[in-house]
């Protein structure tokens, strides 16, 4: 049995190599089979066969041949809704371990068939059913268990249709070369921030504090929507932001040094926590880590860079 | 309404109206309390009650089981396990509110119910009946998928899959093979018996079925049919008279042998199931179907009970001699006492020979003022005989037949009564003759030495037009006959008979398709038998044919259909300058491609730019009315 599992996938792994951005459903790559309720229906036409036979019924030979017809029929339009459908991965958004990740991926319909009850499977069973437009695409997502910090791959999913009549289940494989950051699981009651902790001296920075008014900049990619000066942006032509000048006690130092004693995974996850707070309290904050530092800011750039670089933190004993 | 409610309520339709004709041969009060049931269903999805307690649903099963146990003696055979199956449907439809597994059993079983409708009747009506419903299963089956489906779309997905099953179910009806029978000994239930009766003949059993206008078997000849005269269908025979009744022969005998003195007669009967043994046949039977014998009486039996209709094929001769019957002293019998005045006028002739014997007694019947009619006195003597032949004088087939018979044996010469029917309508249309109900007839058999049994009919003596033109102008005019009876042609006559040929052809094509009509078909394919070659090459070139036919009309690309008409227009233009090569990039506007195409083109330059801005008036000026202009150019551009 095992044995035969393992055949079986070598054998889909063949025929589904990994597919770079998008895959089309093509005859070679779609299966077909009867389900529990289309085995039900083939009972009962081996009952009306022989019932029609003993009872010597013409018509009753003409309904079990047209209900055979009619599962035919339903078994073609089955097939036909997974046929010729293209399906690309859109990026992924990154999420953190213990969450599952949302893997996006765009259905188009060019054959002109409206295609409904279209079901996603990810390996560990979640499902998401849409339903495509003609000539159109619709937007699902493959949700995958991300127990683990780093990156995680797309595994081969199920993409299957059971419709129009539930008889028979028509499936593919997807496999899209697609990635998600998982970044480390936040530790769950941190504590405090460690501010301003090795920069010493007090006094105001020039900067990007958020306390009181200093000034204008040229706008960076991942400043707030709030921090632009809308007013001056519209008379200039350029996009400004506004800067602050804030306390020392609210620049926030990540230091990997800091947090000496606890073993890796932790540390990431203590860090992880750290940035989260301090962008929530709108902290500016710097990080660094053995091979990777960014100096004092925040915005949701600085926060994801941040996170990817504990995310993507070689794992203890890998020797990187 | 909401959905749930729509789709509980169109499975609901869908079972009521598969257990329809189940319901209709059902007791009284299983078919009421099943329709309460299923109305109550039907209520329940429309108000969003809640679901009915579990245990009430256990309880009502177990109270139905016993009913249907109570009437049916049986819970499995055709009414008993119909009765069943009705009500366990019926039930799990209370069970499957809301639940999606259970509503795919009710749809199995909505298919099985309606499919075993044809166990009541093949009908013309009966399969339309079973279509629609078959489409509003499939509907609701559709529904339980995709519950939130439009649904005129749904039901025309379904109509469409029902279609496309046409052609699949008409090849293999004609291929699949069709045993000559049952693969297990069916239960014979006892159904109503119709027709004739072969328990007793009285007097006014026959008039009954005068006024019955249903078809009781067609005939097709091989050749030319014989005159109306002489088509006396042969049925059950009766030899014993208690002094009121005629009785069906008590005592078995080996079958005389019949002597043909004339041509045979090659005819096919499709016989109505009349629940009864005895088949119909042209007197004198001479070659009999497979599977048939003939009684000591003459009598066609069939092996079991016609319980479906029937096709058979016989030969009969017109004329013949039998030269002994071993059964001769039984035509003799008569009770000890009763109707002394018919013994007395039958003693009369004792002297005579036996042929004059008959003749004064037909003789007799012709010249006593003896009226036919559907509405003969009753009988109410002990001697009904002697009141039939003295007093009232009126009679129909029976008082005839009987007391001629009764005569024959006081006289001495051997009689029996027979019956079956006399005539029948020849539908021209169908080249067919129709043998009615009301066709019924009794007549008398005498035996004469040397020539065996001959058939008298004494009715013939009193109203030769019953046997020359049928019922209709043989009976008085006051007499109430149904309409088809009637001897007028009018048009609802000739209609009801060009519809007859369309009923003929469905039963001989459709429903009467079994082994042999099956073989005869297949050999004018050339099939020989179903392990041929030639048979195999059939049934797979043609479910393959129809099978990749479809999935190739469905599995195809769809082109885009454009519901503007200038779009649609503009698109034939691009598909002709496609074919010079000039093929438009989806990104390009039609002022950049007509540009391209007249630099390519230069000849139709002009062309070009007339449609292509004919084309941008439309569509973006909203100059509706250049269209028609669009058309003419787009289809005179001919690069």
């Amino acid at each position: 049995m095992n044995l035969l599992g393992q055949r079986w996938q070598t054998f889909i792994a063949r025929r589904h190599p990994p597919a770079s951005g998008s895959l089309a459903l093509v005859h070679k790559r779609i299966y077909i089979v009867p389900t529990r309720r289309g085995l039900g229906l083939g009972l009962l036409l081996l009952i009306s066969l022989v019932g029609a036979i003993n009872y010597q019924l013409s018509l009753g030979f003409f309904f079990t041949f047209l209900l055979a017809g009619i599962a035919h029929s339903a078994l073609l339009r089955t097939y036909a809704a997974l046929l010729g459908l293209e399906i690309a991965a859109r990026p992924a958004e990154a999420v953190f371990a213990g969450e599952a990740a949302q893997f996006p991926l765009a259905l188009s319909e060019k054959k002109g068939r409206e295609r409904t009850g279209i079901t996603l499977l990810s390996p560990d069973g979640s499902a998401t059913r849409c339903d495509v437009p003609q000539r159109g695409e619709a937007r699902a997502a493959i949700a995958v268990a991300a127990p683990r910090r780093g990156r995680l791959t797309l595994p081969r999913s199920r993409i299957e249709c059971r419709a129009p009549t539930g008889w028979f289940v028509a499936w593919s494989y997807l496999t899209l070369v697609s990635e998600c950051l998982v970044y480390p699981r936040p530790e769950a009651n941190p504590p405090p921030l460690p501010f301003g902790a090795r920069s010493g001296g007090g006094g105001l920075q020039a900067g990007q504090g958020d306390d009181d008014f200093a000034g204008l900049r040229e706008y960076h990619p991942g400043d707030a929507p709030s921090r632009i000066a809308w007013r001056q942006a519209a008379r200039t032509d350029t996009l400004l932001a506004k800067t602050f000048q804030s306390p020392l006690a609210s620049q926030v130092l990540l230091d990997w040094e800091m947090l000496a004693g606890l073993d890796t995974e932790a540390r990431l996850s203590r860090l992880a926590a750290w940035i989260l707070r301090a962008e929530a309290e709108g902290h500016r904050y710097a990080l660094v880590i053995p091979g990777f530092s960014r100096p004092l800011d925040h915005g949701a750039a600085h926060r994801a860079a941040c996170l990817a670089a504990l995310a993507l933190f070689p794992a203890e004993g890998s020797g990187a | 309404m909401k959905t749930e409610q729509r789709n509980a309520l169109l499975l609901t339709g869908a079972v009521a109206l598969a257990l329809a004709p189940h319901l209709a041969a059902q007791p009284l009060w299983l078919m009421a309390l099943l329709a309460a049931l299923l109305a109550l269903r039907a209520v329940q999805s429309l108000t969003e009650t809640r679901a009915l307690p579990r245990w009430l649903l256990l309880a009502l099963t177990v109270v139905l089981i016993v009913l249907v146990f109570q009437a049916h003696r049986s819970l499995i055979g055709r009414d008993g396990g119909m009765a069943l199956l009705a009500s366990l449907v019926t039930l799990k439809l209370f069970e499957a509110q809301g639940k999606t597994r259970d509503s795919h059993i009710v749809v199995m079983l909505a298919y099985f119910c309606t499919g075993t409708a044809f166990l009541h009747s093949q009908s013309p009506a009966m399969f339309g009946l079973v279509m629609l419903d078959t489409v509003a299963i499939t509907l609701a089956a559709l529904q339980l998928e995709r519950p939130q489906g439009a649904p005129l779309q749904q039901t025309r997905l379904a109509g469409r899959m029902l279609l496309e099953a046409v052609p699949l179910a008409i090849l293999l009806f004609v291929l699949f093979p069709r045993l000559p029978g049952p693969l297990w000994h069916i239960p014979v239930e006892r159904g109503a018996r119709t027709g004739l009766s072969s328990d007793r003949m009285e007097p006014g059993q026959v008039s009954q079925l005068a006024l019955d206008d249903s078809v009781a078997f067609r005939v097709e000849f091989d050749d030319q049919p014989p005159p109306r005269s002489v088509l006396y269908w042969r049925g059950p025979v009766f030899d014993y008279f208690d002094g009121r009744r005629w009785l069906p022969p008590q005592r078995f005998y080996v079958p005389p042998r019949i002597a043909p003195q004339g041509p045979s007669l090659r005819y096919h009967i499709t016989l109505e199931p009349h629940q009864q043994r005895w088949l119909l046949a042209l007197d004198m039977p001479t070659v009999l179907p497979e599977s048939a014998q003939i009684s000591g009486r003459l009598q066609v039996m069939s092996a079991a009970p016609v319980m479906l209709r029937q096709r058979y094929t016989l030969a009969s001769s017109l004329t013949w001699r039998i030269d002994s019957d071993p059964g001769l002293a039984l035509a003799r019998q008569l009770p000890a006492a009763g109707n002394p005045r018919t013994r007395a006028l039958a003693a009369q002739w004792q002297a005579l020979p036996a042929e004059e014997r008959v003749r004064a007694a037909v003789a007799y019947l012709r010249s006593n003022g003896f009226v036919y009619t559907l509405e003969p006195p009753l009988l109410r003597s002990a001697h009904s005989i002697d009141e039939f032949l003295f007093d009232t004088r009126q009679g129909f087939c029976e008082h005839f037949a009987g007391a001629f018979t009764f005569l024959m044996r006081a006289a001495g010469v051997p009689a029996r009564v027979v019956t079956g029917y006399q005539g029948g309508e020849y539908n021209t249309a169908g080249r067919y003759l129709i043998v009615r109900q009301a066709d019924a007839h009794a007549w008398t058999e005498v035996w004469l030495d040397g020539l065996g049994w001959q058939r008298i009919d004494p009715t013939a003596a009193a109203a030769p037009a019953r046997i020359e033109s049928g019922l209709a102008r043989s009976i008085p005019q006051g007499d109430s006959l149904p309409w088809m009876l009637r001897g007028d042609d009018n048009w609802v006559r000739l209609l009801h008979l060009q519809l007859d040929v369309l009923v003929n052809d469905w039963n001989q094509w459709v429903i009467g398709f079994d082994a042999r009509r099956q073989r005869d078909f297949l050999q004018r394919l050339g099939i020989g038998d179903f392990l041929s070659a030639r048979y195999l090459g059939w049934l797979l070139g043609g479910v393959a044919l129809i099978l990749g036919g479809f999935a190739f009309v469905i599995l195809r690309p769809r082109r885009l259909k454009l519901a503007d008409p200038a779009a649609r227009h503009y698109q034939r233009f691009c598909r002709k300058l496609a074919r010079r090569g000039v093929v438009r990039m989806p990104q390009e506007g039609p002022l950049d491609f007509a540009r391209r195409a007249s630099n390519a083109l230069p000849h139709l330059a002009l062309q070009i730019d007339a449609i292509t801005n004919e084309y941008l008036a439309i569509r973006y000026g909203g100059e509706q009315h250049r269209r028609e202009s669009l058309r003419v150019q787009v289809t005179q551009f001919n690069p």
